[in-house]
């Protein structure tokens, strides 16, 4: 009869240990690496960058090896058209959309995983994360 | 001499001789205690069967919260094969604009240890299992705002969920008037499991509670009113 007590009192004040955080890791960009073939850093000059779904023009006239783009949530398909050196390339992704709600008080949100490259004329683009998070790590490295 | 001799040799050993047979005789004068092995006899003694007040109560003062749930269990001495079903109509308000909504029915199915066994009214300490059931329906109307593609709203649901969990549960019940008994319940949920949500990630399962908590912790108030079949045997030798 010893451990009756202390698994009572453990069953008790442990149920304070169950409020959620509102910490939220779950992102809507994707993270695209330009990178050379021995897979370091490759600057590429970008004279625009558009997505499908909205009007905007991304990253007009800049020189950069890492960038982030949106995806659409109305779709589960994105595709980006990249024009650099009067030429254009395209990427699309597909995706699922999660709908999760963390509590009623941090809110709703939307996870965007298994994320997979449909097409593009890319010669070497990889997937090498297939969840868009916060985090600073690349989902797409393209081979440039 | 040496006849004198022998008969002191022949004293000495039959006293030594005596002496030992002595240690594995039980001594004339002493006590004995018979153990009997006595065993429960399980039969079949009550059906108890009550509700939970915390869910009565909350549908009163709770808004958008509606459930009843009816507990029962089968005496069948130290033993006690128990039952619960429920019901849960819930609705959130969801920070940033969304609500949810779920509403389904559960089963819990188990049983419990009385850990009072001398107890003469039946009292009850006890620990004990069970396995969760629900089949439920969620719906949500999904606001959000893109930074990119503006704000949207989307009306999701799951018609048929299914969900399953496990539960360590322990309390107490105690007789207060003739058959009406009062007790709580408390209940360590465990190992949630859904299958068939589509649109929508499982917030909330009937009878369980939060989805994404993988521990999740229950309490209940309860009244019951037990009905007697017989009055429970004498435990009997094995």
């Amino acid at each position: 009869m010893k451990f009756l007590f202390p698994a009572v009192f453990l069953l008790v004040f442990s149920s304070c240990l169950t409020d959620p955080d509102c910490l939220r890791t779950s992102g809507s960009n994707v993270r695209i690496a330009f990178q050379t073939a021995a897979g370091k850093d490759s600057v590429v000059a970008f004279d625009s960058v558009w997505v499908s779904g909205t009007d905007s023009v991304f990253y007009k006239n800049t020189d950069l090896s890492l960038m982030s783009l949106p995806v659409n949530p109305a779709s589960s398909t994105t595709r980006y058209y990249f024009f650099h050196d009067m030429a254009v390339d395209s990427l699309q992704v597909r995706y699922l959309a999660e709908h999760r709600i963390i509590s009623p008080a941090c809110g709703a949100f939307i996870y965007y995983n298994h994320l997979t490259i449909d097409a593009g004329t890319f010669s070497d683009a990889t997937v090498v994360l297939n969840q868009l998070s916060t985090s600073h790590a690349a989902n797409i490295e393209v081979a440039f | 001499m040496q006849q004198t001799l022998k008969s002191l040799f022949s004293l000495v050993f039959l006293l030594w001789a005596g002496a030992l047979l002595a240690q594995n005789e039980p001594p004339a004068d002493a006590d004995t205690v018979e153990v009997k092995k006595l065993r429960e006899k399980y039969e079949i003694v009550a059906l108890r069967f009550g509700t939970d007040l915390i869910p009565v109560i909350k549908s009163f003062s709770t808004p958008g919260f509606s459930g009843w749930e009816l507990n029962s269990d089968l005496d069948i001495g130290r033993y006690y094969i128990s039952m619960d079903v429920g019901h849960l109509d819930r609705s959130y308000d969801i920070y940033g604009g969304s609500d949810y909504r779920t509403q389904g029915n559960y089963v819990k199915l188990g049983a419990d240890v009385n850990f009072l066994k001398k107890d003469p009214d039946r009292n009850m300490f006890f620990f004990g299992l069970r396995y969760g059931m629900s089949n439920f329906q969620e719906s949500a109307q999904f606001v959000f705002t893109d930074p990119v593609y503006g704000a949207m709203t989307r009306p999701l649901s799951n018609n048929s969920v299914r969900g399953t969990w496990a539960e360590l549960v322990t309390g107490l019940r105690v007789k207060v008037w003739k058959e009406f008994w009062m007790g709580f319940t408390a209940r360590m949920k465990v190992l949630p499991s859904v299958s068939g949500d589509q649109q929508l990630v499982t917030y909330e399962i009937p009878g369980y509670g939060v989805y994404s908590e993988k521990i999740y912790w229950g309490f209940n108030y309860q009244v019951f009113w037990r009905i007697p079949f017989r009055k429970p045997s004498p435990p009997v030798e094995k």
